[in-house]
């Protein structure tokens, strides 16, 4: 995940990209490795070679894909969901407010599926280094695995605890307490971490917690402001995507009865100054081969193509509000 | 926001219990040394004020000259509060008790504010004898306290709207400072609320997601296009600390980079910055001569003089000109990259894997001229504050077959306040935080380039045929056809394509 390379390797981990939710992470092996789908097989082998992030076609030449380097972005929507995961959003806005770098220490809590993790770990590496800790064994050892297999694991500590009850304090890692400069909990009840949180923090370290209902941001604020926390913000993020198309778009013509006081063209010849007064210019490049008129109910319009824009309808409402806040001791 | 003080006791008696089993780890790093740069955040965001703390250590803040020696050596985040013409260290406590010792609030559940006269009578001393008071420099507590003793209203307000009257009232009557250290957040912040148009109202969580879509990591190659004062610059070597490349076109006379000196970061980290005129993409794409091109040699620190000087110049001279006048007032650096238009030319040809566009220009010309030099699957990311010109820059792409995973997003914002029992949204919020557009390069492989044009249009061609991932729509199959045409028409490559359209 965190090396790009312009040719595909054997042994290379790599997203097969078919469309935008047809996904899937595989390392490439050279002896038996197969990818196939509707849009055709594909032997590894063949993939070796090629150009990465190039149209590739199948073998038996019925489709394509595209292969692609793994980023966090695209592993965090291929990832195998064990928990609810957190979304780019949350974790852009998460590592912005924390101020993440390369060179960071940071504990996060709990684990879940590593979508966090993975994104954590790309901004702190190679200097930095993530304590992660789980609560359920099983996720803890599936998320292990999956820092191997993206080979980030050398950047992420996972430890098997529950954090609310034994801390975050990692005593066998020389210079892990009070080098934290950033702590992330995604808890059901984050003010029970928020002492074991300060006992590994420096003075100046930032903290998130990020929990869907209210009532636990509000124990979670008053917890915060009798710690010496300073700077307590609970924002809330949602993201808009836009559905982007060149799409059939009908005008009716008729006659606009604002533009006589302003042009002295004859009404007769009114439908044609309509039209074109109505199209701002830059919408003129992209109908430049479709138009064709119609007619209905008496009135004549025009059909063209144009290049429209909306959200699309299916949006998220809520994920969870995010509460930051900064440790400063004053004694 | 207001704790119940039995909390607050046990709680210190932890955390200092906590101080004293860590002491073994050095905290120099947190304390304000001399030479750092840091923010000044006035009266929690009035206003910020980015300086050096450097001798004479004077600095203006309100409307006054004030001596800030005194925060050398203290931690950063710390609070001061100006006394005279100097600065005073107080902790949160200090000031919640000296706000609580001013008057006792109001106990009473059924204070409102039915009795409340809106003609603004409620305060009985005059402006002039306000302004006496400040004149003859009665402290800021007791001006407060005469304020409140002569207001008829104060008594039958309900604690919660005492409160906000006293802070209101602290905010004009005391000027607390905070030092903040410069990171890519507090500097966000700090531009955004100083003048958002400098930074293109690039708003800090847009801004965030940008970073995260452009796979901002440690030894990444990035091309920065930005009319951002080296704010988006800047960021991305913080993120990347000093293990890195980034490319930054510049538009214009010289690079406008300012805000990069603000991060206050050591050499290595400004090493990876190569500033370079955008004329050389533009330039390098329709096959001319680079060599016409004076590089930029840039020292950071320089640059405020820089700019002054390419100001006083005739504002009519060519690129070539002004560059050399850079060049020539800051020859004496010799730790410096190597900005040189071969080096240049051969870093842009290896190709970067990142590519990021935050500008108040329209985006799509360059976007396209950028675009060559982005290594396949590579994520590029645009900024505008308008939706328009990248639904543009979406079906150009989109069109011509080159990025997949392409979105245009929006992200919507909302603080909350959060007290006890009075829990709810903010009632303003900044609704605009711009559009970003994101993808990943991908086209045809770079075998198909080489083949005459011919060749090369047949095989788009024969690879539109099968069916293809984002458009399936029947109704879009018409379109598909003309699509074709239109590339072929515009021949092969990217980099021709790019010149021809435009």
């Amino acid at each position: 995940m965190l090396s790009q390379k312009k040719i595909i390797e054997d042994g290379d981990r790599v997203v097969i990209y078919a469309g935008k939710d047809k996904m899937q992470v595989v390392t490439i092996d050279a002896k038996s490795g197969e990818y196939c789908s509707k849009f055709g097989n594909y032997k590894h082998k063949n993939l070796i070679g090629k150009e990465i992030g190039t149209k590739i076609q199948s073998d038996n030449n019925n489709g394509f894909v595209h292969v692609l380097s793994l980023t966090s972005e695209l592993w965090s929507i291929a990832l195998d969901h064990r928990t609810q995961i957190l979304f780019n959003l949350d974790i852009s806005t998460i590592i912005f407010n924390l101020e993440l770098k390369n060179g960071s220490k940071v504990v996060e809590s709990g684990t879940g599926s590593g979508s966090l993790s993975s994104s954590i770990a790309r901004t702190i590496a190679p200097n930095g280094h993530l304590y992660t800790f789980e609560f359920h064994e099983e996720r803890a050892e599936a998320a292990r695995k999956d820092f191997r297999d993206n080979r980030i694991d050398k950047h992420i500590t996972v430890t098997h605890r529950d954090a609310c009850k034994q801390g975050f304090r990692l005593d066998h890692i020389e210079g892990m307490v009070g080098s934290i400069d950033a702590v992330f909990l995604d808890l059901p009840s984050p003010w029970e971490a928020i002492d074991h949180a300060i006992a590994v923090m420096h003075e100046g370290a930032m903290l998130c917690s990020f929990s869907p209902c209210i009532e636990q941001v509000q124990n979670t604020c008053l917890k915060l402001a009798a710690s010496q926390f300073q700077e307590i913000t609970t924002i809330e993020v949602l993201i808009r995507t836009f559905d982007t198309r060149l799409q059939e778009f009908e005008e009716l013509n008729l006659s606009n009865p604002y533009t006589s006081t302003t042009t002295t063209t004859p009404p007769t010849t009114e439908t044609n100054t309509t039209t074109s007064t109505s199209e701002p210019k830059a919408k003129k490049k992209w109908n430049q081969n479709k138009r064709e008129t119609f007619e209905i109910g008496g009135i004549q319009g025009l059909k063209k193509d144009s290049l429209l824009s909306k959200p699309i309808s299916e949006a998220r409402g809520h994920t969870g509000y995010l509460t930051f806040a900064r440790w400063v001791p004053e004694n | 926001m207001e704790v119940d003080t039995t909390t607050t006791t046990t709680t210190t008696a932890t955390a200092t219990t906590t101080t004293t089993t860590k002491a073994t780890f050095d905290q120099s790093r947190f304390k304000i040394k001399d030479g750092d740069h840091v923010i000044l955040d006035i009266n929690d965001g009035e206003k910020y004020s980015v300086i050096q703390v450097r001798k004479p250590y004077k600095t203006k803040i309100g409307k006054q000259q004030i001596d800030i020696s005194s925060i050398i050596g203290e931690s950063f985040y710390s609070l001061f509060q100006v006394s005279g013409t100097g600065l005073k260290k107080v902790t949160q406590k200090e000031l919640e008790d000296a706000m609580n010792s001013l008057t006792e609030l109001n106990k009473s559940e059924d204070a409102n504010n039915s009795n409340l006269d809106q003609n603004h009578t409620a305060q009985k001393l005059s402006q002039q004898d306000i302004i006496d008071m400040k004149t003859k420099g009665t402290d800021s507590d007791v001006i407060i306290k005469t304020l409140i003793e002569n207001s008829a209203s104060f008594q039958s307000k309900t604690a919660y709207s005492q409160i906000k009257y006293l802070k209101k009232k602290l905010k004009k009557y005391k000027t607390i400072v905070k030092v903040v250290r410069p990171t890519l957040k507090s500097l966000t912040q700090a531009n955004y609320s100083k003048d958002p148009r400098k930074i293109c109202n690039l708003r800090f969580d847009t801004f965030g997601q940008l970073l995260t879509l452009a796979n901002i990591r440690s030894g990444q190659s990035v091309l920065t296009v930005e009319t951002t004062m080296g704010l988006v610059t800047g960021s991305i070597a913080e993120r990347m600390g000093s293990q890195g490349t980034i490319l930054n076109a510049y538009i214009g006379k010289g690079p406008s980079l300012s805000i990069v000196n603000s991060f206050g970061f050591p050499q290595e980290t400004l090493n990876t910055i190569y500033p370079f005129n955008l004329n050389v993409l533009d330039k390098l794409n329709s096959g001319q001569d680079v060599s016409t091109i004076t590089p930029v040699q840039v020292q950071f620190t320089k640059l405020k003089e820089e700019k002054d000087k390419n100001n006083s110049e005739t504002t009519a001279t060519t690129t070539t000109t002004t560059t050399t006048a850079v060049v020539e007032s800051i020859k004496t650096n010799n730790n410096r990259n190597d900005t040189s238009t071969e080096n240049i030319v051969r870093m842009v040809k290896e190709g970067v894997w990142s590519l990021v566009i935050v500008t108040h220009y329209s985006p799509l010309n360059i976007l396209l001229a950028c675009l060559p030099h982005l290594n396949n699957s590579g994520n590029f990311v645009v900024f505008c504050q308008y939706s328009q010109p990248l639904v543009e820059c979406h079906q150009f792409l989109h069109e011509n077959f080159l990025a997949v995973n392409l979105q245009i997003t929006e992200i919507w914002m909302r603080e909350q306040q959060v007290l006890p029992k009075r829990t709810h949204p903010m009632m303003g919020m900044d609704g605009a935080s711009g559009y970003l557009l994101s993808g990943i390069k991908a086209t045809k492989p770079k075998s198909n380039v080489v083949k005459s044009e011919s060749t090369a249009a047949a095989a788009i061609l024969v690879e539109s045929e099968p069916t293809t991932d984002n458009m399936d729509t029947a109704e879009e199959s018409a379109l598909k056809k003309r699509k074709r045409e239109d590339q072929v028409e515009s021949s092969s490559t990217p980099v021709s394509s790019t010149s021809s359209t435009q």
